[in-house]
This record gives C-alpha cells, structure tokens and sequence, in this order.
C-alpha cells in the first residue's frame, strides 16, 4: 500500500512539470488550429473600415479556391523554388559534414567554419532579401560589376525574368540553411560508431565507398528528420519571396508561394479565405510528409 | 486627439477618413467650431476631398498639392540649348510632343523620365471616371492611354519600370542618373529630391519647373480630429495655426519651399522674388501652383484607389517587360483587385 501511494505523488509531478508545455500548446496551437478551420467556413472580411460578415457560407470558400485553380500553380511555384534550394542544400551539407565529421582528415578551424556558415541563418531574412533586392537590382552593383567587366552589354534585369527571379530565392534560402542542414547532419555522423569506419578502413575501403555504404545508410534517421523539416518549412516559404519581389511575386506571380498568396488575402483581413487556403496548406503538408516519411526507408518500422 | 494622415506614398489617409458616412471616425470641422468663412481662403479641391456624403467637412489641410513637370536644367541646355521654362514647355506641351522629345533626349543618352510610373500620376489625376462604379471595376480611358504611351516609351528604350521611391528610380536626382524630367508637387522636390544631399540636381538649383502635358495633383496631408476628442478646443487651435493663419503659412512656403492651401497669400507670392525656389535656380513656380489647384478635380477619386492603383501599376509592369500580353497583365490586375476587395464585380 505504501508503495503505491508513492508512485501517486511522482505522477503528480510528473503532470505539473508538463502544464506550461501544455498551456502554451494549447493557446498557441491547439486553439489557432481549430479556430483557423471554424473560419475557413464563413465570409468574413473588411472592405475598407467596413466590416462585411461574418456569414457561414459553409465550403464556399473551398470551392472558390479550387474552382480560380491559382492555388495548384503557386503550390507548384513553391516546390520549385524550394528543390531549387533544397538539392544543392542537402549536397554541399553531406559533403561539408563528411569532412568535418571525418577523424582522418582532422580539419583545422573547424569551429571557425562551422560558425561561418550557420551565420547567414542569424541574419533576418527580410533584411537577407533586401540585401539581395539592393545587389541586384537593376542599377545595383552586382549589375554595375558585369558590365563594367564586359561580360554583359546591358544591365540584366533579374528580377523581370523568371528563373533568375526563382533561383535567387532557392540561392538565399541555400545559403540561409545549409549551415544548419550541416550541423545536423553531422551530429548524426558523429553518432555512427567508429569502429565501423575502422574496419572498412582496415577492408581497404576507399573513402568514397565509406560514405555510400556506412555513412549514409546509417544517416537515415537523420535525413528523414532534415527532409521533412526542411519540406513542412519549405511550404512555408514567405519572407524571402515576399520582400525580394515587392510582395507582388512577379513576374506574372512566378514566384508567389502558397503563404504569398494567403498574404494577399490578409489585405482586408479576409480570415475566410485565409483560413481555407491554411487548411488546404495543412492537409498537403500532412500528405507530402507521410510520402517522405514511407519512402526514406521506414517501411520496416511502419509495416 | 489628432490624426495625421498623409498620402503622399499611396492613399491611406482618404481610406481612414473614408467619405461615406457608413463609418465615421473623425469629427466634423463645424463640431470644432470652426465656421466656412474662416476657411475662404482655401482652395476648393481641398475641402471637396474630405466632404462627406453628407456635406459634412471632415478634415483641413495646410497644402496644396498641384503637380508641374520638374526638369533638368543641364539636360534641356546639353539637348535643345535653352534651359529657359519657356522655351521647354514648348516641348513637352502635350503627350505627342512630349513622347517626340524623349526620342531626341535619348539621343543624347538622357531618359525622358525615370519610369514610367512618373507620369502615372498625370494621366490617372485626369482620369474623368472612378476605379468603381456601381461596385464594377472600371478602368478610365486615360489610364489605358497611360499604358499605351508607356508600352511605347519602354520598348522604345526612352524609360524604365522601376517602381516609384526606389533606389533605381531616385537615380535621377544627380546629375548622373541621366534622367530629364519628374512629375510632382512642391513636396517631391524639396522633401524626396535630395535636395540637403551635396551634389544632388536640388542641392545645386538645377532643377527648373514647367506645366507639362497635362495638369495634376498629386497627394496631400489632412488633419483630422478623432471620433470623441476630448480635445476639441485645442485641436481647433491647431488647425486654425496651421491651415489658416498666414503668417505661418507663407512661413512655411518660405522657408520649406511647400505650396500652402491659401489662395490670396499665393497669389501675392508668385509675384514676389523673395518666395523664390532654391532647388529650381531662384524660378517662382507659385503662379503656376495657384493655376494648378484651381484646375484640381478629384471628383473622380474613390475608396478603391490605393488598392487599384497599386495592384494597376504590379500588373502593368509584367505587360512593359515583355512578360505578359496586355490582356494577361490586364486579368492579373483584375485577379489582384479582387483578392483585395472581394465585393466588386471584375469583369
């Protein structure tokens, strides 16, 4: 009997130390969630200081959504600029953690490096883009550089043309994240046992072959975890798109993302509208994950 | 309380004040105590903007905000060797002869204007029509006129897209950006040409003034008193200084190079050497500032125009790159309007 009465008392705390996570999670996420669905069913907007609705209007709002068609086009615009972004990200990544991972090698000023590229995260990404608006702009100096040098007659517009306006985005989302891609990624290098590498070593295994036959399969975790986060935030992309073409994702809204195009309707705080394209948003980031998640190896665990 | 609210960037200020009087947020100017005969001297345009449906006067204003062709004096001298207002009108006088100009100004390397949004303002203030009718999106003829000329200004070289207060645009405000002419009032050229800026067109008196194509205004600052002031004496006091008092007004033209909303104190200015403009080489632009705001009509002017205008001018620059045919850029503008104000009918 004693005992049990003990074992109570811990689970007690055990349910105290968990209120603050729980409180915040509710306020913050649980309720913003549920509250987000409620208002993706009714006509709710401002006109001006005019307050129109709200009015249910029950899937009116889905249906105008699926019937313009616009949102497939900027869904497709977002999985370009983020695998634009995302394949050299996850390349440079492997490559840097291998090396700084690798005890062979044993690189100097590694710590200094590290810092170097997780820098460019630190910085804002609004202010990262207008850094990037003011460098190739058309008078900017990047431009001013090229002809000066004769490798272009003309200054290039970059931002009226469609790809160079799209691989400057997958470019400053590149270069904000693949410091933090890195030191993820080698964490779980550092995580393998290094009797493993030994012993290829010992086998005569050529560098090359450690990396594809022990390093990478036993990464796996790893690079499903990074996949995935970097897909749900690559779904999200917004500030670097938005503040590099003005807001307007042209030209002819090429590069509007899905959260650009959820932005416009928050002009007159169309919380309908809104609402709906955020609960399109959740169930395609749902399904998008659970592909990845099926097809990076977890089936074993899965099945 | 006071609200300060401007539109010289876009156009809050008339969607805050907002003319109908479905929702009301300021005060009328007859609650403050302020009678119509204190207000004789100001210009019409300035009291029809914030007049509600009702006939109400809801806001006052210090400035007058009449547009002129502001030129580069080096320029008009490097290209048809006068720099004489005069003589320059002659070629800029109507959009033919203008559109004509900027083909010999390129021939010296000069861009007639540094966007095409520089003259957007010109053509859309003489815009006879509003951007909604009857809650139906209507564009005016004078602004698909814009289009056309810019169309031609672009592909002919002579001009640029970029958007208005960028850094590309503001080039032209030295003597190497090249640029011949910017359309505005007297606020653009002493408040946003750099005019403080050692070695900017303003700073040296480069700049000369002249009517241009067509007459416009552009802009303007109101001041208002909150819905349920429990200040109204003292913001009465504020507006009688600012917008009636003429000795702070004429203050202001003097020492600031602004245009105030006092029609007789203007008058017997433009006529004075000592009200004469730094930035514009010691030239007295006040005669044709007082002509201007007489001419001003914004009864075209609606609650759609900040919102229009920008989407208007996003949709358009796909249309002057080469990205887009005119009916393409036209349906962007239509899908951008209807985002922002899901009450209209585009089509």
């Amino acid at each position: 009997m004693k005992n049990n009465h003990k074992a109570v008392s811990y689970n007690k705390w055990g349910y105290i130390f968990l209120i603050p996570f729980v409180v915040v999670y509710v306020i913050f996420q649980l309720i913003p969630l549920f509250t987000t669905i409620y208002n993706s069913f009714f006509e709710n907007f401002m006109s001006g200081l005019k307050q129109v609705g709200p009015n249910f209007v029950g899937f009116q709002n889905y249906a105008k959504l699926f019937s313009e068609g616009d949102i497939w086009v900027y869904l497709q615009n977002t999985m370009i600029m983020w695998i634009l972004g995302f394949v050299p990200q996850i390349a440079v990544s492997l490559l840097l953690g291998a090396w700084f991972s690798d005890t062979m090698l044993r690189l100097r000023g590694q710590r200094f490096f590290k810092t170097v590229i997780y820098l460019p995260n630190l910085i804002m990404a609004s202010a990262f883009s207008m850094l990037f608006f003011a460098l190739f702009s058309d008078g900017g100096p990047v431009n001013t550089i090229l002809v000066s040098m004769g490798i272009l007659k003309a200054p290039y517009r970059f931002f009226s043309h469609v790809w160079s306006t799209r691989a400057l985005v997958a470019f400053m989302n590149f270069l904000m994240w693949f410091g933090n891609t890195t030191i993820l990624l080698m964490a779980g290098m550092l995580g393998i046992d290094t009797s493993l590498f030994e012993s290829a070593e010992v086998d005569g295994a050529t560098s090359t072959q450690v990396f594809f036959r022990i390093t990478l399969p036993l990464l796996r975790p790893i690079l499903v975890y990074v996949m995935i986060t970097s897909l749900i935030g690559g779904l999200q992309m917004f500030d670097v798109p938005q503040i590099l073409t003005n807001g307007t994702g042209d030209p002819m809204r090429s590069s509007m993302t899905l959260i650009m195009y959820l932005n416009k309707h928050l002009f007159n705080k169309n919380f309908g509208m809104a609402g709906a394209l955020s609960v399109i948003l959740f169930i395609v980031t749902g399904i998008l994950s659970l592909i990845v998640f099926r097809f990076s190896g977890n089936r074993e665990k899965t099945r | 309380m006071l609200t300060r609210t401007t539109w010289m960037l876009s156009f809050p200020a008339m969607k805050k004040l907002r003319l109908t009087t479905d929702v009301v947020v300021t005060e009328t100017i007859a609650d403050l105590g302020i009678t119509e005969d204190e207000l004789a001297n100001q210009f019409q345009y300035t009291k029809d903007i914030v007049t509600d449906s009702e006939g109400n006067l809801r806001g006052l204003s210090w400035q007058g905000c009449p547009g002129v062709l502001i030129y580069n004096r080096d320029a008009a001298l490097d290209v048809w060797g006068t720099e004489d207002p005069e003589q320059v009108q002659t070629m800029v006088a109507s959009w033919d002869t203008f559109n004509k100009s900027a083909e010999e100004l390129a021939a010296k390397g000069y861009k007639v204007v540094s966007t095409v949004n520089d003259t957007y303002r010109v053509y859309s203030d003489n815009a006879t029509t509003p951007w909604v009718i009857d809650g139906k999106l209507n564009i005016d003829d004078n602004i698909m006129k814009w289009v056309e000329d810019s169309k031609a200004l672009v592909d002919a070289g002579y001009t640029d897209t970029f958007e208005l207060w960028s850094d590309d645009w503001a080039k032209g405000f030295f003597p190497d950006g090249k640029v011949f002419c910017y359309f505005g009032p007297a606020w653009l050229i002493n408040f946003s040409m750099h005019a403080d800026e050692e070695g900017s067109i303003a700073n040296l008196g480069r700049w000369g003034a002249v009517e241009g194509p067509q007459g416009f205004s552009w802009g303007g600052t109101w001041i208002a008193a909150a819905k349920g002031t429990d200040n109204k004496a003292l913001v009465a006091d504020i507006m009688r200084k600012l917008t009636i008092d003429e000795t702070i007004m004429t203050d202001i033209v003097k020492a600031d190079n602004d245009f105030v909303n006092n029609k007789p104190a203007m008058e017997a200015a433009a006529d004075d050497d000592s009200f004469a403009f730094d930035v514009l080489g010691g030239q007295n632009p006040i005669g044709m500032f007082v002509a201007g705001a007489d001419k001003i009509d914004r009864s075209a002017m609606g609650d759609y125009d900040q919102g229009c205008t920008e989407e208007f001018q996003n949709a358009m620059k796909n249309y002057f790159d080469g990205n887009a045919t005119l009916d393409e850029a036209l349906d962007l503008f239509k899908k951008g309007v209807s985002e922002k104000y899901p009450e209209l009918t585009v089509e």
